[in-house]
């Protein structure tokens, strides 16, 4: 790596039923444009864990970094981005608590599809077969059915619990709110973009706009490095 | 790949198994002969004690990756056979 890079690194936090796999589609083209990029893999079985790996990842690549969670990894950038190396946020269909909430509470307030085909066995929520098209419903029958299959379940605690940390108060914002979630409810994403102050875009998309909308999320991302580079330029 | 993998805990690797369940469980096994993490060497003892049916693949480590068709053939294999034998 070059010791003068100028342009921040990707760190990516997933969501649950998913890995750090899930960005695949955006990776090799942001390590082509010249991001040092990383995707967290963390165990969905404690909040606290899920945080302490991102600040872990953080340490593999230079900083600055733009943290980029999608879905319940907006709670975990939430929390890991006050850390210093951090310097942008961009949630993806992404939930973004508040000091005093946890993510149930934000999901209770929204009630979507996707919570009527769960089954929670053995201590943690799996996905039903048939809760696959409320979860990434655009994407191909064959795609959808590799989604299902990869599908990682979360401790059933886990939205229950809550990190200290709000970084979105004192970190520049992006969000991406997809307009035909049946996951986290579009108007819950707007009414988040919109309390954290966020630069806001609207993809035509389900849950998963990494995987159904790949280059929408990639000129987002773009922007979010941009503005991040401007302001180390002119600190 | 480098950028989605799992940090594996340092427990996990001294962590003794004690029930093996190829002792009991029929076995197939794919030897990867350019692996640079397992040796090929090692894999193609472990296949044999585990009396295995084993194939071998010019792959690197991630030979499902490299070789995709070969391993989906080894588990039809699998699948097929543990399906006959009822």
């Amino acid at each position: 790596m070059k010791p003068t890079q100028t342009k921040p690194s990707i760190v990516f936090c997933h969501g649950i039923w998913a890995d750090g796999s899930c960005f695949n589609k955006l990776i090799p083209t942001l390590q082509a444009e010249g991001h040092q990029v990383i995707a967290v893999q963390y165990g969905l079985d404690s909040q606290a864990a899920d945080v302490a790996a991102t600040k872990r990842t953080l340490a593999r690549v230079s900083s600055p970094a733009i943290l980029v969670g999608h879905s319940y990894g907006g709670a975990v950038i939430t929390a890991a981005g006050t850390d210093d190396r951090v310097v942008g946020l961009v949630y993806i269909a992404a939930v973004a608590p508040d000091a005093g909430e946890t993510v149930q509470s934000q999901l209770d307030k929204y009630p979507t599809p996707i919570f009527g085909h769960i089954e929670v066995a053995d201590g943690r929520v799996w996905m039903l077969p048939e809760g696959v098209k409320d979860f990434a419903g655009d994407l191909p029958e064959q795609e959808q059915k590799v989604v299902w299959a990869t599908h990682f379940a979360p401790d059933a605690d886990l939205f229950n619990q809550k990190v200290e940390g709000t970084a979105w108060k004192s970190k520049p914002s992006w969000s991406i709110v997809a307009t035909e979630d049946r996951t986290v409810h579009p108007d819950l994403e707007r009414f988040l973009a919109k309390r954290m102050g966020a630069t806001t875009v609207e993809a035509k998309s389900s849950h998963v706009a990494m995987l159904s909308q790949p280059q929408l999320v990639l000129d987002v991302i773009r922007k979010a490095a941009k503005a991040a580079q401007g302001a180390a330029a002119t600190a | 790949m480098a950028e989605s993998q799992v940090p594996i805990s340092t427990d996990s690797f001294t962590h003794k198994v004690t029930t093996p369940a190829w002792k009991t469980k029929p076995t197939w096994y794919m030897v990867a002969t350019a692996d640079r993490s397992i040796n090929p060497d090692q894999e193609r003892m472990m296949a044999k004690r585990a009396h295995a049916k084993t194939v071998e693949v010019n792959a690197s480590h991630v030979a499902y990756m490299s070789h995709p068709k070969e391993t989906a053939k080894l588990i039809e294999e699998a699948a097929a056979s543990s399906i006959s034998s009822k």
